[in-house]
């Protein structure tokens, strides 16, 4: 990484879950589908409630694809704030997602990898898995998000 | 398959989608080529609340949702389509408190995929907010739960 990109989302001291938890207030529909941050260890990890309300197939049932994008994007911003001291909110520019296996109702997790901490542009990937089928991602995704002007 | 029973069935299939009804997913629009929906500007989709902008995954939920309904309303028979992958390009900030309109088509409908894109705006059709892609997998007739096409737009049988 280039020293010079650190100069606006400088990587600090990862902030925890519970000040992440603080900020759903500001995010109502993110609440409404029921994200969460979590630890587990020394990993910071994102968690979707299994609400029957985020169903899309009801016959199987399986999560709507939608909610599970909406669930990776948040953890997605979430996770660079959370990495950056949570000062600033970055844009999502672009966000591109893949559907392994479809998503039962049942809790999701996700966790996040940052590709790229740019000055400007951020490259994250995040992958979501359910129960213990860690290795058996139900999606992955991309996102780049830029820091407001 | 006429456009009123299209438009017929694409509301019936919204009702039948949990998450769809919560949210009060509007049909507005069918015809054989592109569908519309609509969704409120409503609070309860924010994702910034200090500057009143709605979620990005409330747009992608959105689309997923278009682009689906114009995939399955594309096959000669519907049949369940499970989404392979989508991709949003967010072209500028979505404001809460105005309605969202998501017009969907199938650029190219293939034996076992189907091709589709979106645009999601709110005032102006030609200034769109968000534009998508995605890519659905045909689940084929023996795949499909016996009834489905019959169920949603009152149609069975080769169509």
């Amino acid at each position: 990484m280039n020293e010079s990109d650190l100069q606006s989302g400088q990587l600090g001291e990862r902030l925890t879950a519970t000040t992440i938890n603080g900020w759903f207030d500001l995010i109502p529909y993110a609440r409404l589908i029921g994200v969460q941050a979590l630890e587990q260890g020394d990993e910071l990890l994102f968690q979707l409630q299994p609400e029957s309300s985020n169903v899309g197939n009801p016959l199987l049932p399986a999560l709507h694809g939608g909610v599970v994008a909406a669930f990776m994007e948040t953890a997605a911003v979430l996770s660079v704030m959370a990495h950056t001291g949570g000062k600033r909110v970055p844009k999502v520019i672009d966000f591109s997602i893949d559907y392994l296996r479809s998503a039962r109702l049942e809790p999701t997790l996700a966790s996040c990898q940052l590709g790229r901490l740019g000055k400007r542009v951020v490259n994250v990937s995040v992958a979501a898995w359910q129960g213990e089928r860690r290795d058996e991602p139900v999606a992955l995704a991309r996102a780049h998000l830029v820091w407001p002007e | 398959m006429t456009n009123e029973q299209r438009l017929t069935g694409l509301k019936r299939f919204m009702t039948l989608i949990p998450h769809c009804k919560m949210l009060n997913m509007q049909v507005e629009a069918v015809s054989e080529t592109d569908l519309v929906l609509s969704l409120e500007g409503d609070q309860r989709f924010v994702g910034n609340a200090r500057d009143q902008l709605i979620h990005g995954g409330l747009l992608t939920v959105l689309m997923d949702t278009a682009c689906g309904s114009a995939a399955i309303l594309a096959l000669p028979e519907p049949e369940v389509c499970p989404t392979v992958d989508l991709r949003m390009d967010h072209y500028r900030a979505a404001s809460a408190g105005q309605r969202l309109f998501c017009r969907a088509r199938v650029t190219h409908l293939a034996r076992q995929i189907v091709f589709t894109e979106g645009w999601i705006w709110q005032q102006q059709e030609d200034h769109p907010v968000a534009k998508g892609t995605g890519t659905f997998m045909r689940l084929g007739p023996e795949r499909t739960p016996k009834g489905f096409a019959q169920h949603l737009f009152g149609t069975g049988g080769a169509a």
